[in-house]
């Protein structure tokens, strides 16, 4: 038997179904004892757990869990940065929504953490102001988007010195400047340099 | 330009002063998508009324302090071009502007699942490239497609159409000589699935029989621009599918 039955064209407001023979699922919603889309595309019932969902053919580029975000930091907070986010899963977004993230890691996750609480650093020390960074969406409490960068991969991608405005070289612990030699703090990306955030860095200012 | 002795709003045969009869609607074509850079975006000619829509969002909201945690905000600006009438119109917002951008918002916001999008803000931008009466009716229609275009999700799409009364006689979609000379004009916006209305204004004295003739015409024709409003979205997102269905 087909788990799932699906169908084409349906556009917001159209009957699908009545909440006696299914349950509303994603892009439904519930007037009346009618189950009716709030969305175009297509329906497609599960037909084990009797869902009805509508998979929409234009959704918003809106940042949801588990996505993979890139932007500016605009603002530092104590052990909080903001963060303006500027591509969604690789995709650009005008949208400007703003995210926030914590700057305290745990060892594990780029050498951070315990070594740098010990050593007395407060947060704003491994983030500044215009850094390109890459994080995770992992909440999305309080109408607040929260971002993790707490794996390898996610962290500063981009960033120059702040000293003399060249570029950096990523070192163990941090990164080098290739003119001055200055030494910043960071929690730098494991794939920091690779890619070219020129233009998004000039966006910013 | 006409002159007001010789104009007759209504002939002895039914036929009104742009050959159309009472139940008549004037021709109307929607185009999908007409804006690049916008998320959503509309293009309807609603008899000689040309309009442009555009819908931004959601996005963040600036200033930051007309966020608003629960649900989104919605802001509508109605805008007629210095070129959209006969004699130049000053660019600047005229209180007539104002007003319908207010009564345009009000108007869509019943359709719009809001709560789905706390803290941000779409904006809609409506353009009257050239106007000719029911210019807020037109920038309805053409606002509600702009936003499902969007990808904002919907409970309904939104058809308006207004309804008159000239010489006595109840008509149906009342154009601009009949707006001025006419004794009423009731836009009325609709949610043909949900069977609501959204916005109802009257401008004009109408009797309870009339008003209610009026009202009802007024649905009918909210009707018909829905089937307009839904061909158009079918189009852009169905298009090759519907032409391959034919084909077969």
């Amino acid at each position: 038997m087909k788990k799932t039955r699906e169908t084409n064209k349906i556009i917001p407001g159209e009957l699908l179904s009545v909440i006696e023979e299914y349950d509303a699922g994603k892009n439904t919603y519930v007037d009346d004892g009618d189950i009716r889309s709030s969305a175009i595309g297509g329906s497609s019932i599960n037909l084990q757990d009797r869902i009805l969902n509508v998979k929409q053919k234009n959704p918003p580029m809106i940042p949801k869990i588990g996505d993979i975000v890139v932007g500016y930091i605009d603002m530092l907070f104590g052990n909080m940065i903001s963060v303006r986010i500027v591509y969604i899963n690789e995709k650009y977004s005008k949208s400007g929504f703003s995210a926030i993230a914590s700057t305290r890691f745990s060892a594990s996750s780029g050498g951070y953490g315990s070594s740098w609480r010990e050593r007395g650093y407060k947060g704003k020390y491994v983030f500044k102001v215009g850094d390109i960074i890459r994080g995770r969406v992992c909440s999305l409490l309080n109408s607040s988007i929260h971002l993790s960068l707490e794996d390898k991969d996610l962290g500063v991608v981009y960033t120059i010195c702040f000293s003399c405005g060249n570029e950096f070289t990523k070192v163990p612990g941090g990164l080098k400047c290739n003119f001055c030699g200055n030494f910043e703090d960071r929690k730098v990306s494991i794939d920091y340099g690779k890619q070219s955030f020129t233009q998004l860095y000039d966006m910013q200012f | 330009m006409y002159s007001l002795k010789e104009l007759t709003l209504l002939d002895e045969n039914g036929i009104r002063s742009d050959g159309r009869g009472i139940n008549d609607l004037r021709s109307i074509k929607i185009t999908v998508g007409v804006v690049k850079n916008a998320d959503g975006s509309a293009f309807i000619e609603f008899g000689k009324n040309k309009i442009i829509v555009a819908v931004y969002g959601p996005r963040e909201v600036h200033p930051k302090h007309m966020a608003l945690p629960d649900r989104c905000v919605l802001r509508c600006r109605y805008h007629m071009s210095p070129f959209s009438t006969d004699t130049r119109k000053n660019p600047a917002p005229s209180r007539r502007e104002v007003e319908i951008s207010k009564v345009m918002r009000e108007s869509l916001e019943p359709s719009l699942i809001l709560s789905d999008y706390p803290r941000a803000v779409i904006d809609v931008f409506v353009e009257v490239l050239q106007a000719d009466g029911g210019s807020r009716c037109a920038g309805i229609n053409a606002a509600s497609v702009a936003l499902a275009d969007a990808g904002i999700n919907m409970r309904d799409l939104v058809s308006a159409c207004a309804a008159g009364r000239i010489a006595d006689n109840i008509v149906l979609d009342v154009n601009d000589l009949e707006d001025k000379e006419g004794d009423a004009d009731m836009p009325v916006a609709y949610m043909p699935n949900l069977e609501q209305v959204t916005l109802l204004q009257l401008d004009g004295k109408l009797t309870t029989t009339q008003f209610n003739e009026c009202l009802n015409k007024a649905i009918t024709g909210c009707k018909a621009v829905y089937e307009i409003q839904k061909d158009a979205l079918m189009k852009k997102y169905f298009g090759n599918e519907m032409e391959l269905k034919e084909e077969a």
